[in-house]
Formats: structure tokens, C-alpha cells, sequence
């Protein structure tokens, strides 16, 4: 019912209409026909009546006369008389039936002159009934019938012409009606059918035209569209349509009738597409409301598993519940596919240069509350580090060992570098300089070293440059800003040489040694002792820059133990750093750099050589303390448990060590276990 | 538009296609010495005969790989090549471009466009710089010779 309803109510109504139209017409036809053919029938049946009576009359006429000649000549009559009796019953039987036709017809004519038959007929009828009543009927008797035989003949058969005439001219009306009829009926469903002929091509070429367009459109729209569209069915079969730009977007080939989870699978994490399965079942539940789903699609944005090296790419993933019908429901899935890779590039771009912003406000931040001269110089020697750095490299034996004595080399710049950056408090150069040392530090676990190994170790140093660029350019800027305040104020504020420098070195470190310990939770106090002694040479200014920050680091990280510790030890549970700048009697300078933390603990030292594999532990139980302590100031060496940003590389000292080499200074070292450390620095006067 | 500073992935790209293409055609790699940065004070590494791509679209600059002639002669002969001319050697630096174009494209995807791979003798001077990060140098040795990688690259955040 449903499917008629929808039929009678569609774009064929007017078929059907037409069609039933045409059957009705049919059967009309057909039924007229029917009823038409009868009538002819039954004319046919009337004029043959009439025809009969012509043939009675003269039958009865013929046995009268017949009858009158063998009774005046006394023959027998018998036969005549059976001949009369014959005659008028089969004329009272024509003349009843052609009453019964007349009747049936309505026609007018044919009741009158079936009338006048009858009355013509039943004088003759009652005569020659008369004659058979005896054997030998009167002769009175046959005189009478023939007299009336002969009358009446010619009337009756003149009436039965008439009527036959009569009876043929309604016939040939009646055909002339039906040929009429037939022809109209005939025209009207020849009428009928053209209109259906025609009706249906119109509609069927209405139909491909319409369906040609959609084709068009469909196709248009799937070329055209910046979408991958396709259809996905319940189980998640992808359908035969999809628009062009899917083959753009989706790294595979999706063939229809393939499964669209299975295709996923190789593109995403196991935890994304188990989430993508539920997602799309929640979605087939036709009481959950998509609008409600659509935060926890996880294919909003998904990074595709790519080659190695390749650029990230990332897809968005919609679906849009397709509905069949109120009886059917969902019946699939439309999914669309966007290529989003640049989208989240530049999000990610303006997520860096929102970073690259803060970093430079932090930067500057970071340079406005120190000396430009100080931060000059120390841009400058940390160029110059690098630019070493950069020659040593592109100078080197292509041989492991001095492979490794340069990665070496670019592990203790960069740390001293470092500790110059963290003493300077400006905190971009030394996270970058910490990262570069993480990469450093993996090269330097090798065994074995190749030239390809150093690549890394430029790109660094290229990274390191790129971040003191940046510094620099911060610098000048504030120069450029400054300089018509400065041009325009009193003269002589230049760089503060000697006492000043060396004052302002030591504000840093302590704020350094304080920084550090509160990222390790430990409580200090730093005393620094600079007793008045006029200009300070280069060399010692360049160990108070480079290297005091990798003592000072090393006695808080290594030496001051945290509060509760030394509480335990029956210590103030504030550490104490004492930092001391003399200068001797015979004109010497000395540095000193002493903490009451927990000394060196040689034996720890020891087998920290051992497990590390510095030393084989055969060699290390040979050496004396002082050979052991000695290994501090070696590359790598540290009794830090792991790296963090202030220690555990093993590379403070070795710096120490190498500027007091470079800058001629004799290097002491004392320690009690868990009492004290004491590095003592002796430039001799020169 | 910002650029990112290479990493040692976007380097070893171009020296491992260069150490491919010895290994395939010699059976003998071309091992990488060092590598270093050239400050702009240094003269460019324009050898005798030069195999560039110049590469676009979110990235801009050049890579150059840079062989002396004593070197491109051994290589054609360990392939059999009995002409060592200057087109011949023009050859081998416009494949060695050619097979560190197609790695650059896998490494840096579709985004990369690159130049058709030229090579180029020493009497043609290298044309003017595009990039304006600072260029790498990767020398490589193969056997007694070395020849030179240059990678001058900014890439795109």
C-alpha cells in the first residue's frame, strides 16, 4: 500500500491516471461492442423472421388452393390439411417472435406492422383452423378459406415486406450507430494512448534529463569540492562515489568495498583508532545527537604515521549520519577529509612566534638589568669560543680519537659557556647550551667516533650562534635606544673597570649560587670577601667570568647538602659559601672558593670511576686519593646520580681546570669528608 | 616568514645521498670528515666542478656538492669510463645532484620544490646566495680526494 500511495502521490500520478484511463475506455468499447453485437443479432433474427413469414403465407395460400382442388375433385386432403397446419403454426410462431423483436427494439414502425399482421393473420389464422377440424371440411368452408387466402396473401406478405424493410433499416441504423460508436471509442483510446506515449517519453526524457543534471552536478560538485568525500556504510564499507580531491588528501588509495578502519589502521596509533571504532559506533546510535559527539571525534586532527624525515601531516576527519529513512534510520556514514597539515603548521607558527616574542621580552628582560658591557663581552668571548669551536672542527684528523678530543673540547666551551649564560642570568643561551650538551653528551658515550658524528655538533654550535645573534641584536637595540641618553648625559660612565667589574661578577655569582640552590631546595648563604686591591689583571677576570660560575655551581650542587641532611649531620641547616678574592703580600691574587657542605667522599668517587667504566677497577684501587680526586678535573668525571641543568656532566672542573692551565694559575684543592671543600685559585704576581 | 635552524637530519640527507651514490658506483663510500659552519668571511666552496639544486616553497637556499677534477676522474675510471672530459665530469656532479634531489624530496616532503639539478664547472661562478641562515660544509673523502658538501638551507617553521 504504501508503495501505491507513494506511486498515485509521485510524478507518475498522471501515468497511472492515464493508464486506468485507457483500460476503462478499453472496456467501455468492448462492452458496447458486446451489447451492439447482440442487437445486430438479433435484427438479423428479426429480418430472417420476417422473411419467414413471406415463405408461411405462401405456404398456407399454397394448401388452401391445393386443399380446394382435391376436395372438388374428391381426393383425399388429408395431406393439405397437414400442409395448412404446418403453414400457420410456423407463421404464429415467425409472427410471435418478430412481436417479441419489435417489442425488444422500441421501434415504433415494427410494433405497428407486426400489429397489422397479426390482424391480418388471425381471420386467415381461424379459417384455415376451420379446415382442420374435420376430415372433410365443408366445402362452404374451403370456398371461405381460399377466398381469404387470397385476400389476405397479398396483404400479409406486402406487410412482411414492410416489416423486413423496416426491420433492415433499423438494422443498418444500429450498425451505422456502433460504427460510430466504435470509431469514436476507437479515436478515443488511439487519443489515450498517444497521450501516454507521449506523457512517458516527455517524462522519461524529463527523467534523464534530470538524472543527467544530478550526474553532472554530483560529478562537478566531487571534482570541484577541497574535500575528501566518501560514503562509508554501518560495518564501515567504503562506498563507489568520492570527490577528486580525496586522492590528494589520503595518502593511500581507498578502493570501494574496502574497509575504512582497516585503511585507518595503518595510518594512526592503535589508541586513536580504538577511539575512531566507538566514535563511530556512538555515532550510529540513533538516540545519541551528533551535534553532542562532535568534541570527541578523535580524527578532528590526527597526525598520520609518515616516512621518517618526512613532513608532519595531518588530517581532519568529519561524519555526518546518512539517513535512509524514518523506517530505516542511519544507514551509513558521509565522511569528510580535510588536509589541515598547513593549518596546524601555521598555528604552530604563531604558537612559536607568540614563544619567540615571549623569549624575546624574556631576553630583554633578561639584558636590561645588566651591564650591556657585561653581556658584550660576554656575546663576544662566547663568538669566539664558537668560532674556535667551528675551526677545530673543520681542522680536524680524520681519525676517532681526535674526533673525540674536539667533541670534548666543544663539551667544555659549551659548558663553560653555560655557566657564563646561567651566571649572567640570561637563561635562553644557557637552555640552549643545555640541550646542546645533551646531544654532546650522547656523542661522547660512544666508542667510536666518525666524521658523521660531528654533524651534529655543527648544527649546534649553529644553534648556539643563532640564540647569542639574537641576544646581540637585543643588545644593540637597547645601544641604539640608549645612546641619545647617553650622548646627551654626563660623560665617564664607561665600562666599570677593576673594583667595580669584579664587584659587579661577584653580585652575579652570588645571585648564580642562590638561584641554584633554590632549584635544588637548598638553603645558602653566600659570603663574598673582596678586600680592596686595586686593577685586576685579564686573566684573572676572565677565570672570575668563566670560571667562578663552575665552582660556585659545583659546591652548591655537589657540596651544600640539603637542609634536612644537615640537619641530620648536626650542621646549620643553611649551607655557607664563602667566595674570596685576596691579593698577597708578594702581589698575588687568589681566589677561594670553600663551602661546609659534605666534602669529597673519595670512596664514592671511586666507584663511581669503576662503574661508569672511566677506569677498570684494578686501576682505580692502584690510585692514591689524590690521583682519584685528581679525576675530578677530567672530562666527564662528576658524582652527580644524573644530569640535570646544573650538574652531572662532569665538565664544571675540567673547565676550571683548563682556564687555570690557560691562565696560569696553580689550583688547589682540599676537603674533609662531610665537613668542608675548599678550590683555591694562585695567580703569582706578574 | 620564519625559518628554523637545520638540524643534523636535514644535513645528512645530502651526504648520505653522496655517500650512496660512491658506495653504488665505486663500492667504495665516500666517508664524511667533518663539518663545520662558513662564516661569511670565507670564500665558498666552488670546486672544479659543482652539482647544485636550488630549492622553493617553504624553503629557500641551495645545496652544492663541489669535486675536484683528480677526483671525478678516479670515480670514472672505477666505473669503467675510459673519457674523463669535462662533460663527463659535469655528469657525475649533475647525478650526484640529482640523487640528493629525490632523498630531499622524500626527507622533506612534497612542500619541497626543487630545480632541475645543474651542473656547473669552476669557470661558472656560483650564483648569489638565497638563503641568509649560516651555510654548513661537509667535507667527504673518497680514497686520497676530498670533495665538499654545502648546504646553505632555511627551512620553514
Amino acid at each position: 500500500m504504501p508503495v501505491l500511495h507513494s506511486f498515485l502521490r509521485g510524478k507518475y500520478r498522471v501515468l497511472v491516471f492515464a493508464v486506468a484511463a485507457f483500460f476503462l475506455v478499453s472496456v467501455g468499447v468492448y462492452t458496447l461492442n458486446f451489447v451492439l453485437l447482440q442487437n445486430v443479432e438479433r435484427d438479423a433474427k428479426s429480418i430472417n423472421e420476417g422473411g419467414k413469414l413471406r415463405g408461411y403465407s405462401q405456404q398456407l395460400a399454397k394448401a388452401v388452393l391445393t386443399l380446394s382442388h382435391e376436395s372438388a375433385a374428391g381426393e383425399p386432403v388429408q395431406t393439405s390439411q397437414a400442409q395448412i397446419s404446418e403453414a400457420y403454426q410456423a407463421f404464429d410462431l415467425a409472427l410471435a417472435r418478430v412481436q417479441t423483436f419489435a417489442a425488444a427494439s422500441q421501434d415504433g414502425p415494427a410494433l405497428e406492422l407486426a400489429d397489422k399482421l397479426d390482424r391480418q393473420w388471425q381471420p386467415l389464422r381461424d379459417a384455415a383452423i376451420t379446415l382442420l377440424i374435420s376430415a372433410t371440411p365443408q366445402r362452404a368452408e374451403i370456398d371461405a378459406a381460399v377466398t381469404l387466402s387470397n385476400t389476405r396473401n397479398v396483404r400479409l406478405l406486402q406487410l412482411a415486406d414492410d416489416l423486413t424493410y423496416e426491420q433492415e433499416r433499423l438494422a443498418g441504423d444500429r450498425a451505422r450507430s456502433m460504427r460510430v460508436l466504435q470509431s469514436g471509442a476507437i479515436a478515443v483510446a488511439l487519443l489515450m494512448f498517444v497521450f501516454i506515449v507521449v506523457h512517458v517519453a516527455r517524462r522519461l526524457s524529463q527523467s534523464d534529463r534530470e538524472a543527467e543534471q544530478a550526474r553532472r552536478e554530483t560529478t562537478d560538485i566531487l571534482r570541484t569540492v577541497r574535500e575528501g568525500l566518501f560514503l562509508i556504510d554501518r560495518n564501515g564499507t567504503i562506498g563507489t562515489q568520492r570527490s577528486e580531491h580525496l586522492a590528494r588528501v589520503f595518502p593511500h588509495p581507498l578502493a570501494p568495498g574496502d574497509n575504512f578502519l582497516v585503511t585507518l589502521a595503518s595510518l594512526v596509533t592503535p589508541d586513536t583508532l580504538d577511539s575512531a571504532r566507538q566514535y563511530l559506533g556512538l555515532l550510529l546510535n540513533e538516540r545519541v545527537k551528533p551535534a553532542l559527539l562532535a568534541d570527541l571525534n578523535p580524527l578532528q586532527r590526527v597526525q598520520l604515521a609518515q616516512p621518517d624525515g618526512s613532513r608532519p601531516k595531518y588530517l581532519s576527519f568529519g561524519f555526518q549520519p546518512v539517513r535512509g529513512g524514518a523506517a530505516t534510520g542511519i544507514t551509513g556514514m558521509l565522511v569528510a577529509v580535510a588536509d589541515v597539515s598547513q593549518e596546524v603548521r601555521l598555528e604552530r607558527e604563531l604558537a612559536d612566534a607568540e614563544e619567540r616574542a615571549r623569549s624575546e621580552v624574556a631576553l630583554l628582560l633578561d639584558v636590561l638589568d645588566k651591564d650591556p658591557a657585561d653581556v658584550r663581552r660576554f656575546l663576544d668571548d662566547a663568538r669566539a669560543k664558537l668560532d674556535g669551536l667551528n675551526a677545530a672542527l673543520r681542522d680536524v684528523a680524520p681519525e676517532a680519537r681526535a674526533y673525540l678530543t674536539t667533541v670534548t673540547k666543544v663539551c667544555r666551551e659549551v659548558h663553560s659557556i653555560k655557566g657564563e649564560a646561567a651566571a649572567l642570568a640570561i637563561g635562553a643561551v644557557a637552555a640552549q647550551a643545555h640541550r646542546f650538551e645533551d646531544e654532546l653528551g650522547a656523542l661522547r658515550q660512544r666508542r667510536t667516533l666518525t666524521g658523521d658524528d660531528l654533524i651534529p655538533v655543527a648544527t649546534g654550535i649553529g644553534r648556539m650562534l643563532q640564540e647569542l645573534a639574537k641576544i646581540d641584536a637585543v643588545i644593540s637595540r637597547l645601544a641604539a635606544f640608549a645612546q641619545p641618553a647617553a650622548d646627551a648625559g654626563p660623560r665617564g660612565s664607561e665600562t666599570p673597570r677593576g673594583e667595580d667589574g669584579v664587584l659587579q661578577s661577584m653580585q652575579r655569582i652570588q645571585r648564580l649560587a642562590l638561584a641554584v640552590a633554590a632549584d635544588l631546595d637548598k638553603k645558602l648563604r653566600v659570603e663574598t670577601s673582596l678586600p680592596h686591591f686595586g686593577a685586576i689583571p685579564e686573566p684573572v677576570h676572565r677565570l672570575l667570568r668563566e670560571g667562578l660560575p663552575q665552582l660556585v655551581r659545583n659546591a652548591v650542587v655537589h657540596g651544600i647538602e640539603a637542609a634536612a641532611e644537615r640537619r641530620r649531620a648536626g650542621k646549620h641547616e643553611e649551607g655557607r659559601l664563602r667566595i674570596e678574592l685576596t691579593r698577597s703580600a708578594d702581589g698575588g691574587i687568589e681566589l677561594t672558593v670553600a663551602d661546609d657542605g659534605r666534602g669529597i667522599d673519595v670512596h664514592a668517587l671511586r666507584r663511581r670511576l669503576t662503574e661508569d667504566g672511566q677506569r677498570a677497577a684494578e686501576q682505580v684501587a692502584a690510585m692514591s686519593d689524590r690521583d682519584v680526586i685528581a679525576t675530578l678535573f677530567e672530562p666527564g668525571v662528576s658524582t652527580a646520580a644524573a644530569v640535570s641543568e646544573h650538574a652531572g656532566r662532569g665538565m664544571g672542573l675540567d673547565v676550571v681546570g683548563a682556564l687555570a692551565r690557560e691562565t696560569g694559575a696553580r689550583l688547589k684543592l682540599v676537603s674533609t669528608p662531610r665537613a668542608y671543600t675548599r678550590f683555591t685559585l694562585l695567580w703569582s704576581p706578574a | 616568514m620564519n625559518y628554523r635552524a637545520l638540524n643534523h637530519e636535514d644535513i645528512e640527507v645530502f651526504s648520505e645521498a653522496i655517500s650512496a651514490f660512491f658506495l653504488n658506483m665505486t663500492h667504495e663510500p665516500a666517508v664524511v670528515r667533518t663539518a663545520y659552519l662558513l662564516d661569511g668571511s670565507a670564500s665558498p666552496l666552488w670546486g672544479d666542478f659543482n652539482g647544485v639544486i636550488d630549492v622553493s616553497g617553504g624553503f629557500r637556499g641551495s645545496i652544492t656538492f663541489s669535486a675536484p677534477h683528480g677526483m671525478l676522474s678516479q670515480v670514472l675510471m672505477a666505473i669503467g669510463e675510459r673519457e674523463h672530459s669535462v662533460d663527463r665530469c659535469l655528469d657525475v656532479v649533475g647525478e650526484i645532484a640529482n640523487m640528493m634531489s629525490g632523498r630531499a624530496r622524500r626527507h622533506f616532503g612534497e612542500e619541497l620544490a626543487i630545480s632541475p639539478p645543474a651542473a656547473r664547472p669552476r669557470t661558472v661562478p656560483p650564483a648569489a646566495a638565497r638563503a641568509t641562515g649560516v651555510p654548513f660544509a661537509i667535507p667527504l673523502r673518497w680514497r686520497a680526494h676530498e670533495a665538499n658538501l654545502v648546504v646553505h638551507l632555511d627551512i620553514r617553521r
